[in-house]
């Protein structure tokens, strides 16, 4: 509920409540008063009508007995019994009838508020005259007005005639003469239309007011208000009456005989046998009461709506600063931060607007800020997602807190589900150790990597290398870990594992069946070239020149393929009887292979230079092999010059460089590719004699040493062998 | 423990009623038959009452109701045992004890007689003693309607007159005689006859024989000696709710009529309030108990009825009702 409506409710609740309660017991206090007045009014109505009831009841009884003790009555009346004894037919005996009537019973009729006066004969009850004509000659010798009137003045309380169709009340009184003698019964009916009049009177003061009698078997005496001839023929059995007929007198609220609510006075009379009730309607009696009800509850409504009215006003100054507010806020929400409130009331919602004003000023500041670490994160989402691997950044709990979508695609699993998961999760159970442990040194030394398998959902595994590193971001120690997948790289390195070893194999055989078969080729070699020359010797003189000549090429061929062998041998040896590396100086051995070629550099005239030389981790006999070769290559390769070497090393870097300078033939460079080969020559046997081996030698020890070797020349201009060791 | 106490006494208490119960419907009700004097109608309004609002069946008695009629005779009913009570006459009773029958009222419903003798209000008959030179019809042929002659000729004797002056013709229900005006005087009842001739819009005259000395009951319960002798409990009882149930009726005379109405032959609202309304003052005649009984007025009537010849024999008058039931009844209540 908004503000004002609900501001307006409560000031009219406010102002209804306390009226509504003051109302309320006002009301009721009123009505009390009122009750308490109107019941007051109907008892004393009620002592009224009874008073009045009995005294027109003595007075009937009074002005009876006064008529039944005049004496001319009693004079009169024994004449005309006589006469009626006589049963003369005599007109003068009715005359006489009628002057009793006229002149003592009818006078009585209105004085005693009878309806009928009337003589009875006191033997049998005989009406002998009667002010009703009709009545004269009917027998009351059994109502009890006649057996107890013949002993003292006696009232028969309200009984229903039979004859007369009507209810009747009479009295009695004896007629005796002047020795006291009962001479006759004087009756008197009761006008009860009267006794209805006398009850009734007083009740035009009331629009409701009714009072009426009912005898014992609940039926109306007298007539009441809202019947007609109720009067003995209908019966009322309303509280009231039912009270009354139990001998209580008192005053209640209850419906009457025609279901309407009513106040009523109700009172048994126990001479007369009758209840007394004096009733009023409800409405009528409260009707007063009602009034001033309809007046305070508009007095209470006018009030309550002006409060309503009021606190409407007043909430609408509380609440158009509050809607401006609510306005600027909405504006504000939707992104017009250069919206101001500006209100210029001083009270709490000035303030508030001013606060709030402030408040956009800062929002404004600080939403540039956060659209610039939006765009930075936009970038490094970009950044972590365009890694070719898979990123993930994680807590100290190993819990995941961020990932690239590489990792999705790589583990396929959602990113919700990846949310709930740590980096255990992602290994198989015999790594997860490696992998806790490794994460556990890149927290604690900043960086450590691991090969691990990683799990996908479908329990495939997928090789990574992962290295972590640990980051700082607020006080909080994160590690970010990179995986790279390695599978090509593995499969890879598998294949040129597999590779080698087959390679190392087949060298090894080679070497094997080098070695075997130049040594074994050695023997039968043997055998040819010592049997022929055992030959030669024995045969000296008897051999023409022919044959001797023929010999020669035997032994010859048989030295060379010695020369072959051996040379064969040398190039096996340099695998399979190499020794291991030592420190040596190159200088020296370079020293020892010119002293094994003394010979041929002392023939050629040969100089050989040399600057200094480093040491060098090598297999010494096998270095001075290689300065051998390449100082052999270059005296007999000379040209018309003598011939000049020059030996040098240079570092370059991980490697020494050696150099083997001469000023000899040279090489044709497009013959690069054949002069490291085996038995390839460039030159007849006759030009320059030799196998062929010394340079293939050269290559392979300096390959076993991890270098290479290399040459540069001009053809006739001499050329340089280089070669390179590992330092 | 209070608590255990007051636990065993609302136990003890709740066998206690649950017990009380069980006897109370262990107690199988006493069937009583009822002979009514004529077919079901208001006349007879207040046993329906107490019969609707289980006044019987409080008393421990079970009613069955049977209907009089056209020659059904009502004493006979009883003295034969067929019913235990019966609703009759007066004269009945009366009739029957001198023939020796053992039969008793116990109390008198209606104790103004609703005999009634009617003459248009313009023939100038006001008293019996007009009826010399008159034609009247005061009865016919036995049942219910011997009434009006008893009645007729009891007034006759009372007041002397010369019954060779008076034509005397049957009664005839339908009063069309009467009402042709060939008829000076008719008999009927103010309960039944009255009505109808006044629902016919006719202005009356009546003379009721009760005006001259001739004071009959009407409607009285009877039972035998012997159930008085052997059930006088059952006799107080059944006594005890009829007369409860006259007095509600009485007492709210439209509800009796609703109530009526479920039993009535003439099922016209109508017709039952105005019976209604006519036999409440006989009922109810503002002395005395509901069914209350003055020896003087049995006496009257025994008298003229032995006056008429009626009775043969001779005997006690107060051997044709008892007080008893009605003293039990009402005892010490005074209203």
């Amino acid at each position: 509920m908004k503000l004002a409506p609900r501001l307006t409710l409560i000031f009219f609740l406010i102002a209804i409540v306390p009226l509504v309660i003051v109302g309320v017991a006002t009301y009721e206090i009123s009505r009390q008063t009122l009750l308490r007045q109107t019941m007051n009014h109907l008892i004393s109505t009620n002592i009224l009508k009874e008073a009045e009831l009995n005294r027109w009841i003595e007075d009937g009884k009074k002005h009876l007995e006064r008529l039944a003790g005049r004496p001319l009555l009693r004079e009169r009346f024994a004449s005309v019994m006589q006469a009626d004894a006589d049963n003369s037919a005599d007109p003068a005996h009715e005359k006489d009838h009628q002057q009793i009537v006229a002149d003592h019973l009818a006078p009585y009729l209105a004085t005693g508020g009878f309806l009928e006066v009337f003589i009875l004969r006191p033997g049998d009850g005989l009406i002998s005259i009667s002010t009703d004509a009709a009545q004269e000659g009917k027998y009351q010798e059994n109502q009890p007005y006649f057996v107890e009137g013949r002993k003292g003045t006696y009232v028969q309380n309200v009984t229903y005639s039979q004859s007369l169709e009507q209810g009747v009340m009479t009295v009695a009184t004896p007629i005796r003469d002047r020795q006291g003698n009962l001479i006759a019964v004087l009756g008197g009916r009761f006008d009860l239309g009267e006794l209805t009049r006398i009850i009734e009177q007083g009740r035009g003061l009331n629009q409701t007011e009714d009072t009426y009698l009912a005898n014992k078997f609940n039926f109306f005496v007298t007539e009441s208000r809202f019947g007609k001839s109720f009067a003995l023929k209908k019966t009322v059995n309303s509280e009231g009456v039912i009270a009354a007929l139990r001998g209580n007198d008192g005053i209640g609220l209850y419906l009457d005989y025609r279901g309407v609510p009513v106040i009523g006075a109700y009172n048994w009379l126990p001479n007369r046998e009758l209840c007394l009730i004096t009733e009023i309607e409800q409405s009528e009696a409260f009707a007063p009461i009602v009034r001033m009800g309809w007046v305070v509850i508009g007095i209470a409504l006018a009030i309550a709506l002006a409060a309503a009215l009021i606190a409407f006003l007043f909430a609408r100054t509380i609440t158009r600063p509050v809607q401006q507010l609510v306005e600027g806020a909405g504006e504000i929400g939707r992104g017009n931060l250069d919206c101001k409130v500006s209100l210029s009331t001083g009270d709490e919602i000035g303030e508030l607007s001013r606060a709030f004003d402030c408040m956009t000023t800062e929002l404004k500041t600080t939403t540039v800020s956060r659209d610039e670490l939006a765009r930075e994160k936009d970038f490094s989402d970009s950044v972590i997602n365009t890694l070719p691997g898979v990123f993930t950044l994680f807590d100290e709990e190993r819990r995941c807190i961020r990932w690239n979508r590489n990792l999705e695609q790589f583990t396929e699993h959602s990113a919700e589900e990846m949310s709930r998961m740590t980096l255990r999760d992602f290994f198989s159970q015999e790594e997860q150790k490696l992998v806790a442990e490794t994460i556990e040194q890149a927290f604690i030394e900043g960086e450590a990597s691991v090969e691990a398998n990683l799990l996908t959902k479908s329990r495939r595994s997928i090789p990574l290398y992962l290295t972590g590193m640990r980051i700082k971001i607020g006080d909080r120690n994160l590690l970010a870990g990179v995986g790279m997948d390695i599978t090509e790289r593995r499969r890879a390195e598998d294949q040129l594992k597999k590779a080698l070893v087959d390679l190392e194999r087949s060298n090894k055989e080679l070497e094997q069946f080098a070695f075997v078969a130049s040594h074994d080729l050695q023997e039968p070699l043997r055998m040819v070239s010592s049997y022929t020359q055992l030959l030669a010797e024995r045969y000296e003189g008897q051999l023409d020149e022919k044959a001797k000549k023929y010999i020669a090429y035997a032994v010859d061929g048989a030295v060379r393929m010695q020369r072959l062998i051996n040379d064969l041998l040398t190039y096996s040896r340099v695998a399979t009887r190499g020794q291991s590396l030592e420190t040596a100086d190159s200088h020296a051995l370079l020293g020892e292979a010119i002293r094994n070629l003394g010979a041929a550099i002392d023939e050629s005239q040969a100089l050989i230079t040399t600057d200094d030389l480093p040491t060098v981790h090598v297999d010494p006999a096998q270095l001075v092999l290689v300065f051998q070769n390449l100082l052999s290559n270059a005296i007999k390769f000379r040209g018309e010059d003598f011939p000049r070497v020059h030996v040098s090393a240079s570092d370059a870097g991980r490697e020494w460089a050696f150099a083997v300078t001469d000023n000899g033939i040279g090489i044709d460079p497009q013959y690069a590719d054949r002069i490291f080969v085996i038995f390839q020559r460039l030159h007849t046997r006759l030009e320059y004699p030799g196998t062929g081996i010394g340079l293939a030698v050269c290559k392979r020890i300096v390959e076993r040493h991890g270098g290479r070797i290399w040459f540069d020349s001009e053809f006739g201009k001499g050329s340089s062998f280089f070669f390179s060791l590992p330092k | 423990m209070r608590r255990i106490a007051c636990l065993f006494w609302i136990v003890a208490l709740l066998i206690t009623v649950v017990a009380c119960e069980r006897q109370q419907e262990k107690r199988a009700l006493d069937e009583v038959t009822v002979q009514l004097k004529w077919v079901h109608q208001a006349q007879f309004a207040g046993m329906y009452v107490a019969q609707e609002k289980g006044y019987y069946n409080q008393e421990g008695i079970q009613v069955n109701f049977l209907e009089g009629g056209q020659g059904i005779d009502n004493a006979q009913a009883v003295i034969s045992g067929r019913a235990q009570f019966a609703v009759t006459t007066p004269e009945d009773v009366l009739i029957s004890r001198s023939r020796g029958a053992p039969l008793q009222a116990i109390a008198a419903i209606y104790r103004r007689s609703a005999v009634v003798f009617q003459a248009m209000a313009d023939s100038h008959i006001t008293r019996p003693q007009d009826f010399p030179g008159k034609t009247v019809a005061p009865g016919g042929e036995g049942g219910a309607v011997r009434d009006f002659e008893f009645q007729f000729y009891a007034l006759v004797r009372k007041l002397g007159l010369d019954l060779s002056k008076i034509k005397v013709v049957p009664y005839d229900s339908k009063y069309t005689a009467f009402i042709k005006g060939d008829v000076d005087v008719t008999a009927a009842f103010s309960t039944g006859g009255l009505i109808f001739l006044r629902q016919e819009g006719l202005k009356l005259n009546l003379i009721w024989p009760s005006d001259y000395g001739i004071h009959f009951y009407s409607d009285t319960l009877v039972t035998t000696d012997e159930t008085i002798k052997e059930k006088s409990g059952l006799v107080t009882r059944f006594l005890r709710a009829t007369l409860k149930g006259w007095q509600d009726a009485i007492q709210n005379y439209e509800e009796a009529v609703a109530i009526t109405l479920k039993y009535a032959r003439v099922k016209d609202p109508q017709f039952q309030t105005a019976m209604m309304e006519s036999l409440l003052p006989l009922v109810h005649t503002g002395e005395d108990h509901i069914g209350w009984m003055k020896p003087e007025v049995w006496q009257g009537m025994y008298d003229i009825l032995l006056e008429e010849k009626i009775l043969n024999t001779p005997f006690e008058v107060n051997q044709a009702y008892t007080m008893r039931f009605l003293e039990d009844v009402y005892g010490g209540v005074t209203k």
